[in-house]
């Protein structure tokens, strides 16, 4: 972040995000529009006409350079106008923390426990690592996660600790703060 | 120089402590003393080795008709010195001991966490209105001068945060499982075979006793109004071993951590990773605790969070306090 004269100015990082369009006439206009709006200049665009998902939407993958803070607020408008973003480049979460679970993880379903945090979209669990002593045994798991920010990794801890007190899990999380 | 008298009430590993340190000490004279069975008076001062003998040998050290109670509310003392056993729910008998102290206008000094976790406020108060000292540093980290240091050393600041190992006993355990690979229950049995443990071992390791010490430096000197139950508290029994390994690899460590955020109104008590290189990675029993201020920013405190003698050093540093305060 440079200051100048006392007015914080963020820089611009480069985020790549992957978009799933409907398949109808305007859609691509609905993804550039907020993107200029919001001041984000593209980069590139690649858009095939051929590849689709699953669901039978189209994939567009753009990078774009924005101000860092100013990528939820893009998401939110692109939701708003029906396109969806399935992933961000993970270059560009710049905040991690790690974590410890213990408990029945496997039984109580980990898939469910990580989409969960990966659903909202600024976040996601970049590293799983699990120690299972016998089945029956509570096993351990580390898991890191990497957010666009401060306040999605917040978002992230709420949710993981929501999805801990339901799956009676004990969660470890780091100190907060850089003491 | 003035004699300072002194009532000393419970003998166990903090009392006797206390005594072995005012024995050599010529400005305090011990003029009663009380365990849990029997109580002593002598206005011209005990002798402390003949008491300590006779309560090693016959398990009291007095009178069985002279109880804690009449001589808190009889004995012709100046300085009440409480160190019976934590009563967390009641804080009782150890309340209305200190509370007849401190409305005969006497000074009190304890290293008991019940009373001043459920009512510092009114015993601060009864003792401001009375103008004596009521003074607890024993009751948070043993010898480490946490709340002299916050509320003296720190004076202005604003403490945004507040971090603590505060349990010798859970910091005994981690260490092991760490250091040695131990499972929870191994080190346990350890911590009880060498005495950090005691044997109903539950109120350290549910993580209960260090949210004690965090209400009461929440409400001594953060300004907080808080009870027992507004802390989140997870205590450590569900660690496991292989939690501990994957930290280690990560370069990290795990603590059982007290923390407060003042702003947030937020006491939690829980096991937390931290960096390995924090200072609060203390090993074995010690205890520490950082505190995030204003200007000063993060300050540490590290030393012994229990024991005889060190929890008297904190003891004896309330005394002479006392004695430099106040002229009776
Ligand atoms: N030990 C530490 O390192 C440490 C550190 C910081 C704070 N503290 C706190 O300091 C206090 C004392 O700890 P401690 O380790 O010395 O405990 P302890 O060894 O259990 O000794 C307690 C003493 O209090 C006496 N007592 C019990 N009930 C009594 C009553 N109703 N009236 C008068 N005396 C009574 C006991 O009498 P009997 O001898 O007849 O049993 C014993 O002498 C506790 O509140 C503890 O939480 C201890």
């Amino acid at each position: 972040m440079k200051r100048i004269r006392g007015i914080r100015v963020q820089k611009n990082v480069r985020t790549s995000l992957r978009l799933e369009l409907k398949d109808k006439p305007g859609q691509l206009l609905a993804a550039i529009e907020p993107i200029s709006r919001i001041g984000a200049n593209v980069i590139t665009i690649s858009h095939q006409r051929d590849t689709k998902s699953q669901n039978g939407a189209l994939i567009v993958d753009i990078i774009i350079s924005l101000p860092e803070a100013r990528l939820p607020e893009l998401i939110d408008a692109l939701r708003k106008n029906e396109v969806a973003v399935v992933r961000i480049g993970t270059e560009y979460l710049t905040c991690t923390k790690t974590f410890i679970l213990i408990g029945h993880i496997l039984h109580t379903d980990l898939t469910d426990t990580v989409n969960r945090i990966d659903k909202a979209n600024v976040a996601e669990v970049t590293e799983l690592q699990l120690i299972m002593p016998k089945v029956s045994e509570r096993s351990t798991a580390k898991l890191t996660i990497k957010a666009v920010g401060e306040a999605e990794m917040g978002n992230a801890i709420t949710i993981l600790k929501e999805v801990s007190r339901e799956k009676h899990l004990l969660i470890i999380d780091e100190i907060a703060g850089d003491l | 120089m003035k004699l300072w008298k002194i009532a000393l009430i419970g003998l166990g590993s903090v009392g006797r402590g206390v005594a072995q340190v005012l024995k050599d000490n010529p400005q305090f004279i011990i003029i009663a003393a009380a365990d849990s069975k029997s109580g002593v008076i002598n206005p011209s001062g005990l002798d402390i080795e003949v008491l300590l003998a006779k309560k090693k040998t016959t398990g009291r050290c007095g009178d069985p008709k002279l109880s804690a109670a009449r001589i808190a509310a009889e004995a012709d003392y100046d300085i009440l010195i409480e160190v019976t056993p934590t009563n967390s729910v009641t804080g009782e008998p150890a309340l209305s001991t200190i509370k007849t102290a401190l409305l005969r206008s006497k000074h009190v000094v304890t290293s008991n966490k019940g009373p001043v976790s459920l009512a510092s406020a009114e015993l601060l108060g009864i003792a401001e209105e009375k103008n004596v000292g009521f003074l607890f540093e024993g009751t948070v980290a043993g010898a480490v001068p946490i709340l002299r240091g916050i509320k003296y050393g720190l004076a202005g600041n604003k403490i945004t945060a507040l971090y603590g190992v505060l349990n010798g006993t859970c910091n005994y355990i981690l260490t092991r499982m760490e250091g040695e690979g131990l499972t929870y229950e191994q080190a346990l049995a350890e911590a009880r075979d060498l005495g950090y443990a005691e044997a109903d071992p539950s109120s350290d390791i549910n993580g209960t006793d260090a949210a004690i010490k965090l209400v009461i430096l929440a409400n001594t000197m953060l300004g907080m109004n808080v009870t027992l139950a507004d802390v989140n508290q997870t205590g450590i029994s569900g660690l496991t071993v292989a939690a501990l390994h994957m930290a280690n690899i990560n370069g990290q460590s795990i603590r059982l951590i007290a923390s407060l955020n003042p702003e947030k109104n937020t006491l939690e008590v829980s096991p937390r990773l931290l960096p390995k290189d924090n200072p609060l990675v203390v090993s074995g029993t010690l205890n520490a605790v950082t505190v995030e201020t204003e200007y000063a920013g993060a300050i540490t405190f590290i030393g012994r969070g229990a024991g005889s003698v060190e929890t008297a050093s904190a003891i004896l540093a309330d005394l002479l306090f006392i004695t430099d305060k106040y002229d009776r």
